[in-house]
This record gives structure tokens, sequence and C-alpha cells, in this order.
């Protein structure tokens, strides 16, 4: 476009191109630059839309249904790459594979497999914790065994986060 | 907060004043402390000769309970603010303390208060999702506010209650910390009380008072929020358990070159290049985040912080103990246990 309005220097294509920088100066600026200048966005808090969310979540589901049995991939699974949508039936979904995955963990295997997460993977889990507790459609015997090895290893800091982050799942 | 603290260190003691304390504040040497135990009234403790703590003042000013309070030690003045939405400064005349009340025009309780280093003005954060800004105005002899609610566009700056504020040592930034989860570093330049304004801050020249010159996001409300002693870098805690830090490095320079130059010239590029616009906007959000360090804590929240050195900070919350925290590897992690003097907690 601006080859072009280059190549010939008639008039009206010269307005053509002064237009073109004036008018996106009415299309990019967005009130919240009129007082700001420096904005720092560390966390990515939008949820995503149901559309955006559809592949990651069955991508998701994948990874849930063939880590079943071992452990360590059950949790891995679960806790790493969380998913944030504002869909509740993506969410509902979501959920019903987490519970399927963590039925297939033995209760023995509870405090190795929580002991190879990180600090943010603790988090996700308890997460996923307190809303199958809030669910409870299984015994919630196993999940507070699970929420007492994720207490151990994160303290009342993951629960605090929990209850805080704008991002649930 | 308790009014017992039990610290682990030798060189600290156990003053039992009161069931219950809001907020207290220490004089320059350490005479003298004031303290409010969670009602109306601002007390003021007096050391004796023979190190006994004798409760010489009990000030009775305010309706309601006071929130919080700070004492300017090289002017001897107290300023309290409280939940009737009102603020007094005290002056020490004639063997006792004289209060002006200050007229902060806020609907709801303030929540913090502080002085600027050069004690010349205070800011009182409140409730009513705005800080007022006071100076004292020579040729009417009272305090008058000046509130930081909406910038220009009449667009409210804070989404909630400013919970914390505090000042940089150039007495003209202010950083405020609010339960939107945001910590917002805002200019605070008064014509007649601030000599000259800044030529720049992070690339904003000559910003006015009021305008919001960096905003920086966090997970959870902000509780506590502090400036290293040099000024270069800004830490809080969340109540999400976590401490955040940024190095802003000198107010005088931008925070990044190109992030700050790529911000201004991103509102007159034209379109057509506009994939190129938001390729530099990428990066200018990656080179910021090495600024930035976050420690996820497995604590109970913490309330207050205060940076007992460049790369050591001190906080107390709901674990009933204070931590001291060092910067190590790009987070702060708690400090060995040492026998270290906790001297520098009176300022919490």
């Amino acid at each position: 476009f601006f080859l072009f309005a280059s190549v010939s220097p008639h008039p009206s294509r010269l307005f053509i191109l002064i237009f073109s920088f004036v008018l996106p100066l009415f299309f990019c600026s967005s009130s919240s630059h009129f007082y700001l200048h420096f904005k720092c966005t560390q966390f990515n808090m939008s949820m995503l839309s149901g559309e955006e969310a559809a592949p990651l979540m069955k991508e998701r589901a994948g990874s849930l249904k063939g880590s079943a049995g071992d452990a360590n991939k059950v949790v891995k699974a679960i806790a790493s790459n969380p998913v944030y949508t504002s869909d509740e039936a993506l969410k509902e979904s979501d959920r019903k594979a987490v519970e399927q995955a963590l039925s297939t963990v033995k209760e023995a295997a509870i405090d190795g497999a929580v002991g190879t997460l990180s600090v943010d993977e603790v988090d996700v889990l308890m997460k996923y914790i307190y809303k199958l507790l809030a669910g409870c459609e299984i015994e919630s015997k196993v999940l507070f065994k699970w929420h007492a090895a994720l207490m151990k290893k994160g303290g009342t800091g993951s629960i605090t986060r929990v209850l805080l982050d704008k991002r649930t799942v | 907060m308790d009014g017992k603290r039990v610290v682990a260190s030798a060189d600290a003691s156990v003053l039992k004043v009161a069931d219950q304390c809001t907020c207290h504040a220490w004089n320059k040497d350490r005479s003298m402390l004031a303290y409010c135990p969670n009602n109306n009234e601002l007390h003021i403790l007096v050391k004796g000769s023979d190190g006994q703590w004798i409760d010489q003042y009990n000030l009775k000013e305010h309706d309601q309970v006071i929130t919080s309070m700070d004492w300017a030690w090289e002017t001897n003045r107290i300023v309290t603010c409280s939940m009737d939405r009102n603020a007094y400064v005290w002056k020490f005349e004639d063997d006792t303390w004289k209060p002006t009340l200050v007229i902060l025009r806020q609907n709801r309780a303030c929540t913090h208060v502080r002085w600027s280093p050069q004690e010349n003005k205070f800011a009182v954060a409140s409730g009513a999702k705005c800080v007022s800004v006071c100076y004292f105005e020579e040729e009417n002899d009272w305090w008058v506010s000046k509130v930081i609610k909406e910038d220009k566009a009449k667009v409210p700056i804070f989404g909630s209650t400013v919970t914390s504020v505090a000042w940089h040592h150039g007495n003209i930034l202010l950083a405020t910390g609010s339960s939107d989860n945001k910590v917002r570093l805002i200019s605070t330049a008064v014509k007649g009380v601030d000599s000259k304004r800044p030529k720049s801050m992070f690339g904003v020249d000559k910003p006015a008072f009021g305008k919001v010159v960096a905003e920086f996001e966090s997970t959870g409300w902000v509780e506590g929020l502090a400036f290293s002693p040099s000024g270069a870098t800004v830490a809080w805690t969340g109540q999400d358990s976590s401490i955040y830090s940024v190095d802003i490095g000198d107010m005088d320079a931008p925070i990044d070159q190109s992030a700050v130059q790529v911000l201004r010239y991103g509102r007159v590029l034209p379109s057509s290049i506009w994939w190129c616009w938001e390729t530099i906007f990428v990066n200018c959000y990656r080179c910021i985040f090495n600024l930035f360090a976050l420690s996820r804590l497995s604590c109970s929240p913490l309330r207050c912080i205060l940076f007992l050195s460049e790369s050591e900070i001190v906080c107390g919350g709901y674990d009933m103990t204070p931590m001291v925290f060092k910067r190590e590897k790009g987070g702060w992690y708690a400090a060995k246990e040492e026998d270290r003097s906790f001297f520098c907690l009176c300022a919490m």
C-alpha cells in the first residue's frame, strides 16, 4: 500500500498516504494508554474462551488418559500447563478426567508423586483437589490424603493461592 | 496485630502494651513509642531514665479506630489516620501533643499513612479507591490534600481499596499497593512544595501530579510495600503468601530504554506495520520479566515488609513470627537462623 503510494506522488494519493498515518492514531490508542506509560503484565490473567481452550483441553485429556497408573506421570499431566478457561462445560469434562486419573494412583504412591512437583505445580494440583472436594462424587478419604501430602510440600501458602488466584480450574 | 511480639534474638525484648495493637511508630532515637490499642486513642509511651516505659500521653481526638500512624523523625510530628475518614497531624508544643485536622475529602476509611522522606508531604491510602497526598500551605496555616483518584481521561486509577503506600527517597515517586492486585508508581510532584519537578521518570517527561508512571501486577492483594534504601527495588508481599520485587533501577533512566520508547511510539505507528509493533511489544515484556522476582512461599500471608539492606528484607504476617529473606538467584529465600537484632522492626 505504501509502496504504491510512494511510487506515484499524485496529490490524491498523497492524501491517502497522510490519512493512513493519521487514521491509526484514532484506533490504536485505548483509554489505558492515556494515563499509563509503562504497564507490566507478569501474569496472563485472562481466561481463555471456549474455542481457544477446546484443543488444549483435548490434548490435556489425552495426556491424562495416557498417564493412568503411573503416579508421577499422572500428577505431572494434571499439574503442568493448566488450561484456564471460562467455559464451564470444558471445565467439567476436565474435572472428570482429572478425577479418573487420580483414582488410578495408589495411596502409597501419593507422597512420592507430590515430591516430584515444583512450587507452581503444587499450587495447581491443590486447586484441583479443592475442586474435587467441592464436587465430591468419589470418596473424600483419598482426596484428604492428597491434601495432606500437598500441605506437607506447599504449606498454607499453597492454600491461600487457591483461594485468591482468579485463574480457577 | 497482637501486642506480644516473640522474637528469637537475644537482643530483643518483649513489651506487652495492650491486648491488641493496630499500628505503632517509633520516634527518631527510639525513646518514645506511639501506638493505638485497637480503639480511637493514641497512646505515647516514653522511656524513663530507669529503662521502664511510661504511658505518658493518651490522646483522644479520633472517633474510630486508628488504622495507621507514622512519626516524622526530623520535624517530630506524628500523623494518624483512622476509620473515621480523617487524619490528624500531631505537634509537640508546651508539653502536650496538639492535633491539627486534615481535610482528606475521602468518604471511606483510611488504611495507611506515611510521611514523605523530606517530611513536607504525607500520603493517606483509603478504602475510597484513592490516595490523598497532603502538604502544608503556609498562607492559610493548614494542611491541604490533593486526591489521586482518576487520570486525565476521568478513568479511575484504582480498582479497589488502596492498602499501602511507600515513598521513594526522592520525595516524589509514590508506590501504592491495592487490593485489585496491582502496585502502581505514581508521581506526586506538587507545585510549591517540590522544588523542581524531575525532568523525566521512567521515560515520562515532567510527570504531573497523579500520573501513573508504572504498574505491576500480582496474583493476590498487596499487603506490605517497601522501597529498598537506594530506591532501586520495590518489593511487596501479597495475600497469596508471595513476595514480589521489581528492579526499577535509577528513576531518572527509563526502566528499559527500548520498552518505554516502543510504548510511546506505539500510538503513532501506522497500522501497516502493526505486526512490528506487536513483536517489539512482546519483547518489552520479556526484558522486564528479567527484572521481576517472585517467591511463592509456603507460610501464611505476610502483612508487612521492611528492607534491612539492599538484598535483605524482614517480613511479618499471619505466622506470628518475623522472617528474614535474602535476595539470591533471582528470588527471595529465607535467610539462615542467625542471631540478628530485630532493631529495625521498629518501623513496621
